[in-house]
């Protein structure tokens, strides 16, 4: 093995490291990063070695976190938390929650149910999984658990639809990975609709059988009076998601207009049903302020640990082992996979893309594979692109390390301790792999779609 | 003859990490750069490495000059269009409206003071960068539309995806514009966020499936007819490096020029024919009262900065000065263009 | 030194409070951008960019103030179990090794960025846009001052729990 290998080694380790012994998610990333550059220096000076390590190259961080600090995108992230933390304040999204129970009480699940629709819709209309996941979690946790759900299930179900939405289109990931494959975005749209549905439906008849179990609450047929308060209690914070929500995916509003509107609506929902006062709106402004910070720490902490991988050449190591293996061309395509899915586990999707994309994607270009998209131009990048897409999304929510669950671990109560969230989400991990071992046999999944529009 | 060899290359090894504006799997825009690349590397025999960043990489394009002059990264490849924020002039170097096609401007940078100019700019403005020419482009296509325009009244109120001073020119005519990446287009397209766009070249506006959502492709390319892009390198590393990689990167950048415009004009062709026959693309052209109405605007947009910034002035004036000087030559030398 | 630390805290979450009322702020800039734009058809590039301001100052004070509030996420599998003394010193390493340097390194780059953007006067590059770009840009060091003594007071309060003087 060579030094530079070993380093990558060391530095895989001392993260998993920190991230065990519990050191805060976003420092532990950032300190790693940091870390490892002095580790390299000092091997330089004393070992003879001849790692590429410098802390001018960690300075490029403050342009990294000057355009994360400018991206008119990532101005929607509070915007969704707040209003998530409005509903929930405010009692409102417990009242929807509630009457979706009752609705739908003849049908087990149908709370969770809901969740996983809801999500679906969220994932339509902003790509941000912190986004997602928070508003989410905040909106049905507590309610479903009241409703004698384990922690578990709902842990699972708010983890797994909140992550739907870096795959399904409009999808900020899609964009940048046809930026960076070099293939056009409309194309991606298309082909990630069909695996994206595919995967709601999955996640639902998952959660429809798991809650014949555990759904306990009782079976009680709907009164005439109900029907009239159950509908005051959903159409107003309904229709308020469905405009936010409506107005981004038929293009009326750009994700952040819509998100601020958005917050503005719950507001006032929650001003007109009197649960309003002062106290809770500063308490709530407070908490948003919190848990986008965390989220945004978290991403900063990302980008030191990536710009010191890319600076120690780490991805062409990565490349010319995968080059080295002995497989062929499926062994590769399912190598480069198996290295997005590891390094899931410790880095946002926008490092992961950056960092493996350029290396990966002439390699698939070079294989020259056989797909069946007819008229679709570089159909095979496509499917890889979604293979990509759908792996990032897995590894989000897989533990020990994913983003997806440590944001929810941020904003749930006490009682749900990170061991829930682990258990909760592996039957929906299952359900992933599933869906990419048939998009990997069956590419017409992807190309379907893309090449009737072509 | 062992001595000499020992010392070719000055004998030092260099890793240039070169931040690139574009991303690098965009053909010509993207691509001509990592061809650079690897010609240096294997011309150098190993002595110069080049390190290519994605414009992510280092925070977006928006941050490359400033991490280049502070040294975080070595060279950056991009255009001088993108500084307009910081030097008012830059986007002078980079793509005139109206302004020369790629021999002239060529002439004027090699030939003229154009070079000696765009190195004052980045002195002037305290950037500790080196610069050189490494790209030049032909024209690009002046837009996508969904519609067909006819006058200045199908302009108006339109919201469009502009470039450089261009923009201000399609501002002049009511149109507001906004600069997105690559990347970002078609789904603002696709949302009507914006509801036309011009990108680049055919070749490179394939890329992005511009031919999918807009159908009216309009010419000439009025607002660029050619395009210049530079590399620049950090000026203590580039003083530090041996004679003969100087002499190395220079050549590898002039090849890179004589190889983008080749590549430039023979790959418009087919993808024009393309966009038609496969995709019902109408071609257009700007009627004479449209490209009228362009420069004047232009005219006035041209006035408004000199008045603002005195270095742009200064060098629209030399600019203006060297080609009032060329059409001498142009006007007599070339065969007209209408002679089919 | 805990009261030293309190006294900082005190500080810091006064101001950080203060700010993040910046993002209650952007809910009504963003309300109002949207009825000026589809009511008035009426567009102000600088409202666009004064919401990313907003949000960059919010989100940056935010980080200060987390680390005040104790509320960046962690993986609490193993932390939970270990006594009061462990905890303690993961979070002393957290601050000392990963915090202070990582957020003093980018205060130093940050400080030629800024230089930069006020020697030439940089000024967005959208026509309308918000001049003055360095004052923003300058939010950067700004914050990872207030980080670092966000990590300062928890270090002396850790200090000092490690040492056995004050357990609250
Ligand atoms: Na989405
Ligand atoms: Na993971």
């Amino acid at each position: 093995m060579y030094p530079e290998e070993l380093m990558l080694i060391a530095m895989f380790g001392i993260l998993l490291l920190f991230i065990f012994i519990g050191v805060r998610i976003a420092f532990a990333i950032a300190g790693t990063g940091m870390l490892t550059t002095v580790l390299c220096l000092i091997c330089n000076k004393y070992f003879e070695t001849n790692f590429f390590a410098d802390f001018n190259n960690l300075g490029l961080l403050v342009n990294r976190v000057y355009s994360l600090m400018s991206s008119s995108l990532l101005v929607a992230l509070p915007m969704f938390v707040f209003m998530g933390i409005m509903l929930e304040k405010s009692g409102l999204a417990e009242n929807l929650m509630e009457s979706f129970q009752k609705i739908f009480s003849s049908v087990r699940g149908g709370l969770a149910l809901a969740v996983t629709l809801i999500g679906l819709l969220l994932a339509a209309s902003t790509g941000i999984i912190g986004a997602s996941v928070v508003l989410l979690a905040l909106m049905s946790i507590p309610t479903m658990l009241k409703n004698g759900y384990s922690k578990e299930l709902a842990c699972g179900t708010v983890c797994s639809a909140g992550c739907l939405g870096i795959l399904i289109p409009p999808s900020i990931m899609l964009i940048l990975l046809a930026d960076q494959m070099g293939v056009s975005v409309g194309d991606l749209f298309h082909a990630a609709v069909l695996p994206g549905l595919l995967l709601t439906a999955s996640y639902c008849v998952y959660i429809f059988f798991k809650a014949q179990k555990v759904d306990k609450s009782e079976v009680v047929p709907l009164q005439k009076g109900d029907l009239k308060k159950l509908f005051l209690a959903i159409i107003p914070p309904m229709l308020l998601m469905f405009l936010v929500l409506g107005s981004i995916f038929f293009g009326i509003a750009t994700p952040t207009e819509a998100s601020g509107l958005g917050a503005f609506g719950a507001m006032i929902l929650a001003f007109s049903s009197k649960k309003l006062d002062y106290k809770t709106l500063r308490l709530s402004v407070m908490e948003t302020g919190k848990t986008t910070s965390f989220i945004m720490a978290i991403l900063i902490g990302a980008a030191c640990f990536s710009l010191t991988l890319k600076e120690l050449e780490g991805d062409e190591i990565i490349r010319e082992n995968i080059m080295a293996l002995p497989f062929g061309h499926t062994g590769i395509i399912l190598a480069i996979l198996a290295m997005i899915f590891l390094l899931g586990f410790f880095l946002d999707w926008i490092e992961i893309t950056l960092v493996m994309i350029p290396i990966v994607a002439p390699i698939i270009s070079a294989m020259a594979l056989e797909m069946p998209g007819q008229g679709l131009e570089q159909a095979e990048l496509i499917w890889f692109a979604i293979l990509v897409a759908v792996t990032l999304q897995t590894s989000f929510l897989t533990p020990p390390v994913g983003f997806a669950l440590f944001y929810l671990k941020g904003v749930t109560p006490k009682e749900i301790e990170l061991k829930h969230i682990y258990k909760g989400v592996i039957p929906f991990i299952i359900l992933q792999v599933l869906i990419l071992i048939l998009i990997f046999l069956f590419p017409s999944v992807v190309l379907w779609l893309p090449s009737l529009a072509a | 003859v062992r001595r000499k060899k020992e010392a070719a290359h000055g004998g030092v090894k260099t890793r240039l990490k070169i931040a690139s504006s574009y991303n690098s799997a965009l053909p010509i825009l993207g691509d001509s750069v990592k061809i650079m690349a690897d010609r240096l590397e294997l011309s150098s025999g190993g002595a110069i490495t080049v390190r290519l960043m994605e414009p992510q990489d280092v925070g977006g394009l928006q941050a490359i000059l400033e991490a280049v002059s502070s040294g975080k990264v070595d060279a950056g490849y991009g255009s001088a269009g993108f500084w307009a924020g910081k030097m008012p002039a830059g986007p002078l170097f980079s793509s005139v409206p109206f302004g020369p096609e790629a021999g002239p401007y060529l002439a004027w940078m090699k030939q003229g003071n154009g070079m000696k100019l765009y190195q004052q700019m980045y002195d002037d403005a305290g950037y500790n960068v080196k610069v050189l020419l490494c790209t030049v482009l032909p024209p690009e296509t002046s837009g996508w539309f969904r519609k067909e325009i006819n006058s200045q009244e199908d302009l108006k109120g339109l919201k469009m995806r502009f470039f450089g001073l261009g923009a201000r020119v399609m501002e002049k005519m009511d149109v507001s514009t906004m600069l997105l990446g690559g990347g970002e287009i078609y789904p603002a397209m696709e949302k009507g966020v914006i509801d036309a766009t011009e990108f680049s070249m055919p070749s490179i506006d394939k890329k992005i499936g511009l031919y999918k959502i807009a159908k009216y492709n309009y010419f000439p390319g009025w607002h660029q007819q050619s395009t210049l892009l530079e590399l620049i390198v950090n000026k203590d590393k580039w003083n530090k490096l041996p004679e003969s990689q100087k002499a190395l990167i220079e050549m590898a950048c002039n090849e890179s020029l004589m190889n983008s415009l080749a590549q430039g004009e023979g790959t418009q062709f087919q993808v024009m024919k393309d966009n038609v026959e496969k995709y019902d693309v109408h071609i257009k052209r700007w009627n004479d009262q449209m490209l009228k109405a362009y420069e004047q605007a232009w005219k006035e947009v041209v006035k408004e900065e000199s008045a603002k910034d005195k270095f742009f002035d200064e060098v629209w004036t030399d600019l203006s000065q060297f080609r009032k000087n060329y059409s001498l030559w142009e006007d007599n030398a070339y065969l007209p263009r209408h002679r089919k | 030194m805990t009261q030293l630390a309190k006294w900082i805290e005190a500080a810091l979450k006064k101001f950080c409070e203060l700010c993040l009322w910046a993002n209650f702020i952007l809910i009504f800039l963003i309300v109002f951008q949207v009825v000026a734009r589809y009511a008035f058809n009426f567009t102000w590039a600088s409202l666009e960019e004064l919401q990313w301001h907003l949000f960059a100052f919010a989100m940056f004070t935010g980080v200060a103030y987390a680390i005040v509030e104790n509320s960046h996420v962690r993986a609490d599998l193993l932390f939970a179990k270990f006594a009061k003394k462990w905890q303690d010193r993961v979070e002393l390493l957290t601050m000392v090794f990963c915090v202070i340097p990582f957020f003093s390194l980018i205060l130093f780059y940050s400080l030629s960025f800024v230089e930069r953007s006020y020697a030439v006067g940089e000024m967005s590059s959208a026509p309308g846009g918000l001049p003055y770009r360095w004052l923003i840009k300058a939010l950067i060091p700004l914050a990872c001052l207030l980080i670092n003594f966000a990590a300062l007071a928890k270090i002396l309060r850790l200090i000092d729990a490690l040492r056995g003087k004050d357990v609250s």
